[in-house]
């Protein structure tokens, strides 16, 4: 058999031919035409004719192949079928419920609802690569120090008060609040709260502030020490537009401060009893002492810790009213206070 | 049934898968199998007259497929719907017959041919031949029906609404009824069964371009695959078919 085909290449005809063959070779493409067409057509006659006269080699092996599609022509019957009533009443009844359901053949396919789910996706990814460049990456977006003047954000430079506490609370200072303070160790430090001050949930405030108003800018810069830092317990570091102090926490009805709870210092905006509204993001302290300084003007806040900008912008004091600065002390419950102290506090001048 | 239902060729240029689906419906009805026609919405051909100056020219029954399928794009029309499934239902079935061999699955395929056809039916683009789109349809749809199965091989029991398989299903019977001649009888038969055991390509071709009477630009355009390679397929799944008519082994080769 194979010797026999392999002589065909005239005709292409051999087991290595190609879909090439096709295209090149006339009487392939002619034999090809007529198995498709089947017998009686035109191009059935010709391939027939040409299998006959024309002397071509391997004529038996091609004959085989117009009877195979001769036998097929006459069992073309072969698995004919037809649907019957149920099967068109029921596809009818369907498509009656399709047309009636409102689909009007635009319904997305799986494939279109895919492209289309991911083309969104794409777009959005994009929106959001633009939004993140216009805004510098990733990194987050930098203190807005622009909204202070530049002076405000300098080194204050000149000592106008150092207190230390190491001969109890020094003069320029007086304790308010209901939690008591006391000086032990050289350092300020929240006293135990009485057991029935304490409210669930509640904090209970005290510290110092100073005696005299200030009208000019000016700086608290207050050194604490933090050796557990618990979370019940937060050192404030405030200034104050009036010097008198609610019930309970112990504000004052407007306050910008720096705020150390825990390992983190933050910049807060109070209003009387309300929650302190934190401005800008908190950041970690990283050691066991911390240097927090508030400085103001007649309307600008500045909260660093440690010389590093936490907070810059406009603060909620009334502008013409004269400025306490303090510290104080919010607790939550009684354990380990003493792991939190105010080692020296100072006021300066721009 | 009525001349313009026996020969859906009254599309544009009469295609031949037209014709087949008419050969088809002609075969059935002289098998004598059940007598009871297909179940369609009545085709009120005056109401069509009426729905405009176009269509007074070309009522359901003379339209072309692709008209056809333009009034139920732009109308949803189910009756102009009705007479394509009328056309092509029996070529569809009979071709997923052929290709698949199990009742059940052409009975719940065909079903999902015809209802998918008409609620994607925004997605047909004239000039595309509506009888390749339907097939291409009918393939992809027994293709995944295939996949699945594989996975689970477990059948619904449906109820068979289907006509006309005692007569066809048998390739003995349908060789009885194709000549006298016992010999070439037994030929019919074997060539019949020996289309089961083809590689699917070449049954696919075989089945598209013969039973189904499309042309290798219709297969192509159904299937994707290229003309020349179809052409390919077709000759060597018929040398494989003569060589077992003739009682050879296809593997000495």
């Amino acid at each position: 058999m194979r010797s026999e085909l392999a002589g065909r290449n005239k005709t292409g005809l051999n087991d290595s031919m190609d879909s090439a063959s096709y295209e090149t070779d006339r009487f392939l493409k002619l034999l090809t035409d007529a198995l498709r067409a089947g017998p009686g057509s035109p191009a059935w006659h010709e391939a027939v004719r040409e299998v006959r006269t024309g002397g071509l080699e391997g004529a038996d092996e091609m004959r085989l192949l117009l009877d195979a599609r001769e036998r097929l022509q006459s069992g073309k019957d072969y698995r004919t079928i037809r649907a019957g009533e149920g099967f068109t009443r029921k596809l009818m009844g369907n498509i009656a419920a399709e047309r009636d359901s409102g689909a009007d053949g635009r319904r997305l396919s799986t494939a279109r609802l895919i492209a289309i789910v991911s083309g969104l996706a794409v777009v959005a990814a994009a929106i959001a690569l633009c939004v993140m460049l216009s805004r510098g990456g990733n990194n987050p977006a930098p203190p807005p120090a622009e909204t202070a003047p530049a002076e405000l954000l300098a080194v204050f430079t000149k000592t106008e008060l150092t207190s230390t506490f190491a001969g109890g609370i020094p003069a320029d200072w007086r304790a308010f609040g209901a939690l008591g303070v006391t000086t032990r160790g050289g350092e300020l430090r929240s006293e135990s709260p009485k057991r029935e001050d304490l409210k669930a949930g509640a904090s209970l405030g005290g510290g110092i502030v100073s005696v005299n108003g200030r009208r000019d800018a000016f700086a608290i810069e207050a050194d604490i020490r933090m050796d557990r830092a618990p979370d019940h317990l937060a050192v404030e570091v405030f200034v104050a537009d009036e010097a008198e102090f609610g019930a309970g926490a112990a504000m004052a009805p407007r306050e910008a401060a720096g705020w150390v709870q825990g390992r983190q210092v933050k910049a807060v905006a109070i209003e009387g009893d309300a929650l302190p509204k934190t401005l800008g993001e908190a950041r970690d302290v990283p050691g066991s002492r911390v240097k927090l300084t508030v400085k103001v003007d007649r309307q600008f806040v500045v909260v660093e810790a440690d010389g590093k900008l936490v907070f810059a912008g406009r603060h909620n004091l009334q502008e013409d009213r004269p400025r306490y600065a303090g510290i104080r002390f919010l607790v939550r419950g009684s354990d380990r206070l003493d792991s939190v102290g105010v080692e020296r506090v100072r006021v300066l001048r721009p | 049934m009525d001349k313009s239902v026996d020969k859906p060729g009254n599309n544009k240029g009469g295609g031949r898968s037209s014709g087949a689906a008419a050969r088809d419906a002609r075969v059935t009805g002289k098998g004598g199998a059940k007598s009871a026609r297909p179940v369609v919405p009545p085709v009120d051909e005056t109401a069509q007259e009426s729905a405009g100056a176009e269509m007074k020219s070309a009522p359901l029954g003379r339209s072309s497929d692709e008209d056809l399928m333009s009034r139920t794009q732009k109308e949803s029309d189910q009756q102009a719907y009705a007479m394509l499934y009328e056309r092509y239902h029996q070529a569809v079935l009979s071709y997923l017959y052929r290709m698949m061999g199990n009742l059940e699955d052409v009975e719940s395929i065909g079903q999902e041919v015809f209802l998918r056809a008409y609620r994607f039916r925004a997605t047909y683009r004239y000039p595309q031949k509506f009888s390749t789109w339907l097939f291409t349809i009918s393939r992809n749809l027994a293709i995944n029906y295939s996949r699945r199965r594989k996975r689970s091989p477990v059948r619904n029991i449906t109820e068979l609404n289907l006509e006309g398989v005692e007569m066809s299903g048998d390739p003995r019977r349908v060789a009885g009824r194709a000549t006298d001649d016992l010999e070439k009888q037994e030929e019919i038969a074997r060539v019949l069964e020996a289309l089961e055991g083809l590689p699917a390509d070449q049954k696919e071709v075989i089945v598209l371009g013969i039973f189904q009477d499309l042309s290798y630009a219709e297969i192509e355009g159904i299937t994707g695959t290229k003309a020349v390679t179809l052409r390919s397929r077709m000759f060597h799944g018929l040398k494989r078919l003569g060589r077992l008519m003739g009682g050879k082994n296809v593997d000495e080769e």
